[in-house]
């Protein structure tokens, strides 16, 4: 590949990838840009999406795990970095969280 | 009184972002090595991070940058790669009121990382603004990440130190956020299904695109909610 072809492809790259940012604000919402003229459908479509969508980045980040895979490598010494369990994370951040609001709850 | 406001902006920006610090500049880094190991220059991947800013699409057009000059193939692949962005950008229509070159910037930086602690981003303290928050935010996830691809670049072989485990953070984060999301919201619908659909998407269809087959199917289910509400409106 040419140079000139080589900055042609990073360009169209980033275009086409702020597009995919930046078409939504565009599709739907008018110049005026007020939240009353969304489209009850994209409005609910946004509000139900996100909590979906964390869970979807949860996964995400573990999707080199072979699930159907025999041997597993969510543990031992060849244990990938990005294949540590978030379980005990979660525990922690949960009863964390508990004692926090419980702490606050207590001197208020 | 103006600048001490400023300067607390910018302090809770820092450390609301510190989780994608950690993660993008490690990811960063591995994805400047990465470069250097295809033999590209460490303005390359600098270059990349600066006008592309999206971590799985400059890992694809690093390879493709190596293959026949195919200005379509490059649009095609990068629309399915940033494909979920889109519903990020949905998610945040009301979230952004931002004007001008403000909105134009955060919809560029509109990242995964950005967008989840944008999108969550919901109290600040006090002496805080939240749209300026929002927007400091993005600028240092941008800083991070171009930070990273810098230095992994230029370091290139230079450095063999090896760091392993710190990019955990930023799965942390994600969890830690998913969890939050979870405890507060009202039904566990939309939570549930991303997770047993993004899980079934990824056996069925792989690591490529189960990211838009959730996505599609996920509209789909609120289509499905959608139509048997205002059907259920009607009725009455």
């Amino acid at each position: 590949m040419m140079f000139w072809q080589r900055v042609v492809t990073i360009g169209i790259a980033a275009v086409t990838n702020f597009l995919t940012r930046y078409l939504p604000f565009r599709l739907f919402t008018s110049s005026k840009d007020e939240e009353d003229e969304l489209s009850p459908f994209i409005k609910g479509l946004g509000e139900f999406l996100p909590a979906a969508i964390m869970s979807m980045l949860v996964v995400y980040c573990y999707r080199n795990i072979n699930l159907l895979g025999g041997q597993s490598r969510l543990a031992g010494p060849n244990r990938r970095p990005d294949h540590r369990p978030g379980a005990p994370l979660a525990a922690e951040h949960v009863s964390l969280t508990d004692c926090r609001d419980g702490f606050l709850h207590s001197i208020n | 009184m103006k600048n001490e406001r400023r300067q607390s902006n910018f302090r809770f920006a820092l450390q609301t972002s510190s989780p994608v610090f950690f993660g993008y500049v490690i990811l960063g880094i591995g994805y400047g090595l990465y470069m250097h190991n295809l033999g590209f220059s460490f303005w390359y991947p600098t270059l990349m991070a600066l006008t592309i800013y999206g971590g799985s699409v400059e890992f694809v057009i690093a390879n493709l940058l190596l293959q026949h000059f195919d200005p379509l193939n490059v649009f095609l692949i990068t629309a399915v790669v940033g494909f979920r962005q889109f519903f990020y950008g949905i998610s945040m229509l009301t979230k952004y009121p931002h004007r001008g070159w403000r909105k134009w910037f955060l919809l560029f930086g509109l990242t995964d990382e950005t967008f989840v602690i944008n999108y969550n981003l919901s109290h600040v303290p006090d002496n805080c603004d939240l749209r300026t928050v929002q927007l400091w935010i993005t600028v240092l996830d941008y800083f991070y990440w171009v930070l990273g691809a810098f230095l992994g670049g230029f370091l290139g072989s230079a450095m063999n130190i090896q760091i392993k485990g710190l990019d955990f953070v930023m799965t942390a984060l994600f969890i830690v956020l998913a969890l939050e999301q979870f405890l507060k919201e009202k039904t566990h619908v939309s939570s549930i299904s991303g997770l047993v659909i993004t899980v079934t998407c990824l056996l069925l269809f792989g690591k490529t695109y189960f990211l838009i087959a959730t996505l599609l199917i996920l509209v789909g289910e609120y289509y499905y909610f959608y139509r048997r509400r205002v059907r259920g409106g009607e009725g009455q």
